[in-house]
């Protein structure tokens, strides 16, 4: 009996690390701005810190460097968007940053518009622009139920005045709970 | 077995399923994909090349800029000014740039001074909008001539819409609309010597707009259209009946940073309807607070041809500031100059 006793407490407290379904889903959710990124990076644990998300930020830098030659050398902008499901939330990122031979790169514009849907109700919405900047990013963290669909849009901003190259991809990613 | 035994049997395999269920749904909920889905690199004869995209999560990907001449380099780009003489034609090239695997369709529109004006191509032909068709990776100069414009100082801001014959009403392609789709580039246009004025905004009264969307209401320095005011559902069709008015509503926020100012403007299969009726004016001017966010009530005359038509509200912040000290030096605008639609409603059009 006490063994029946003892596996009826854990099957409640497994149960209990189950998000609750809910059909109300109005939830509030949180989120941090980050107006830096130093560089994404896959490994998400350091995307979680105390009280939600942190990222390390870096200082802008310039390097619009010429070569010996007097040429320019080539840069690389990038972007994306993900979102996953950390078990008890569910987390986003937004990004948009540009780049020479791995150092930030500055250009006139960088920016990015996050957005996150869940079953279809706007849960997030928030953009960055950084002018002269090489970095630009938000993020979001979700509270309440988490079981749906959801949905994470970004839309980006790269522009270069000095080498007339205007780009706005869109990048997106969903995640099911 | 005694009936105690069968009771611990019962419950272990009760508790069993319960683990194994709860262990299906936190590894079925659980992805950790990810590298950047995007990159681009830009060369050393400042061409953009797209280098990788990660699955399928790259949806748009295509470069706008303007041109005093079929060059693609600094010295010929329009940067965010153009300075005209009295009686000199506006004219320019858009640079279009698809840089996908598929082709696809553009469709090209302009706003001078935030009203849709026809222009003329190198064929001869005046229209208010024309559809460009690019191959993959293709990239065009599109000469555009305005004619001659007033003297004064105004806002251009030439529009490129992806996928403008899309008219599917599944709902993932509408809200994939949302944010997206759309590129831009606004300067300014000086006509002898002048200096840009600011519209008059509308002030939203309280007793006006009650619709006054709370703090928490999720969006920022943009719009979200939706059916009712303060909705955050997604709004992506609607059955409608020839000739109809149809009620929406456009709900505006400024960012919780800083205070915006905006003009909007409303599409009706890519043509500029009113955005409100009762007032007839083809623009909507708006300031706002820091943090305030509003519901604007609007509305749209529903064509007489049944089918699906195509609404969509573009918003452009900062109307009619100085976008540059001097050709290449941008002048930074806290809400950026950024112009971002919304969802595109397909509002299918039937004698039900």
């Amino acid at each position: 009996m006490k063994i029946g006793i003892i596996l009826l407490a854990l099957l409640l407290v497994t149960m209990a690390m189950v998000p609750v379904v809910s059909a109300e889903d109005v939830g509030t959710n949180e989120y941090l701005l980050i107006t830096s990124l130093s560089d994404y990076d896959t490994d998400k644990s350091q995307w979680e810190g105390v009280g939600g998300m942190e990222i390390t930020k870096t200082g802008k830098m310039l390097v619009k460097s010429l070569s010996a030659l007097g040429t320019r050398s080539t840069y690389t902008w990038t972007a994306g968007t993900d979102i996953w499901n950390p078990i008890i939330s569910v987390k986003s990122i937004h990004y948009s940053y540009s780049r020479m031979d791995n150092a930030p790169y500055d250009i006139d514009k960088i920016g990015v518009r996050g957005r996150v849907w869940k079953n279809n109700i706007l849960q997030f919405d928030e953009s960055s622009e950084s002018p002269d900047g090489a970095d630009a990013s938000v993020n979001f963290q979700s509270s309440g139920p988490i079981v749906g669909s959801w949905f994470a849009r970004s839309n980006h901003v790269f522009e270069n005045d000095a080498t007339s190259d205007y780009w706005y991809p869109v990048t997106e990613d969903y995640v099911n709970c | 077995m005694n009936k105690k035994k069968i009771f611990q049997l019962i419950v272990i395999s009760a508790f069993c399923v319960m683990v194994i269920t709860s262990l299906i749904f936190f590894i079925s909920c659980i992805e950790y994909s990810s590298a950047p889905q995007y990159s681009m690199t830009i060369n050393e004869s400042d061409h953009a090349v797209l280098t990788s995209t990660n699955g399928n999560g790259v949806k748009e990907n295509f470069g706008v800029g303007l041109y005093n001449a079929p060059f693609h380099d600094a010295a010929n780009s329009m940067h965010y000014s153009k300075y005209l003489e009295e009686n000199e034609s506006f004219t320019g090239y858009l640079y279009l740039s698809n840089q996908m695997s598929e082709a696809n369709d553009f469709l090209v529109f302009c706003l001078f001074d935030y009203t849709q004006v026809p222009f003329e191509t190198e064929d001869g032909y005046i229209q208010v909008t024309r559809i460009l068709q690019l191959k993959p990776f293709e990239e065009v100069f599109f000469p555009f001539n305005l004619g001659t414009v007033s003297k004064g100082a105004h806002d251009f801001e030439i529009f490129v819409i992806m996928k403008p014959n899309e008219h599917s009403l599944n709902e993932t392609f509408r809200r994939s609309t949302d944010i997206s789709y759309l590129g831009s580039r606004r300067i300014n246009v000086f006509v002898g010597n002048s200096t840009l004025v600011e519209p008059s905004y509308m002030h939203f009264d309280p007793e006006i707009y009650s619709s006054v969307c709370g703090s928490e209401y999720p969006v920022n320095n943009g719009i979200l259209i939706t059916k009712q005011p303060c909705s955050r559902t997604l709004w992506f069709t609607e059955n409608v009946k020839p000739d109809d008015i149809l009620d929406y509503s456009i709900n505006a926020a400024a960012d919780n940073r800083y205070p915006v100012s905006f003009a909007l403007v409303a599409l009706l299969d890519y043509i500029q309807v009113p955005v409100q009726i009762v007032s007839k004016e083809s623009t909507f001017f708006g300031r706002l607070e820091q943090g305030e966010k509003v519901s604007i009530p609007a509305q749209v005359q529903i064509p007489s041809v049944e089918g699906i038509h195509e609404l969509m509200v573009v918003w452009m912040p900062a109307p009619y500031h100085k976008l540059e000290e001097k050709p290449g030096s941008p002048i930074h605008i806290p809400e950026g100059i950024w112009s971002t639609p919304s969802t595109r409603v397909g509002l299918n059009v039937t004698r039900f």
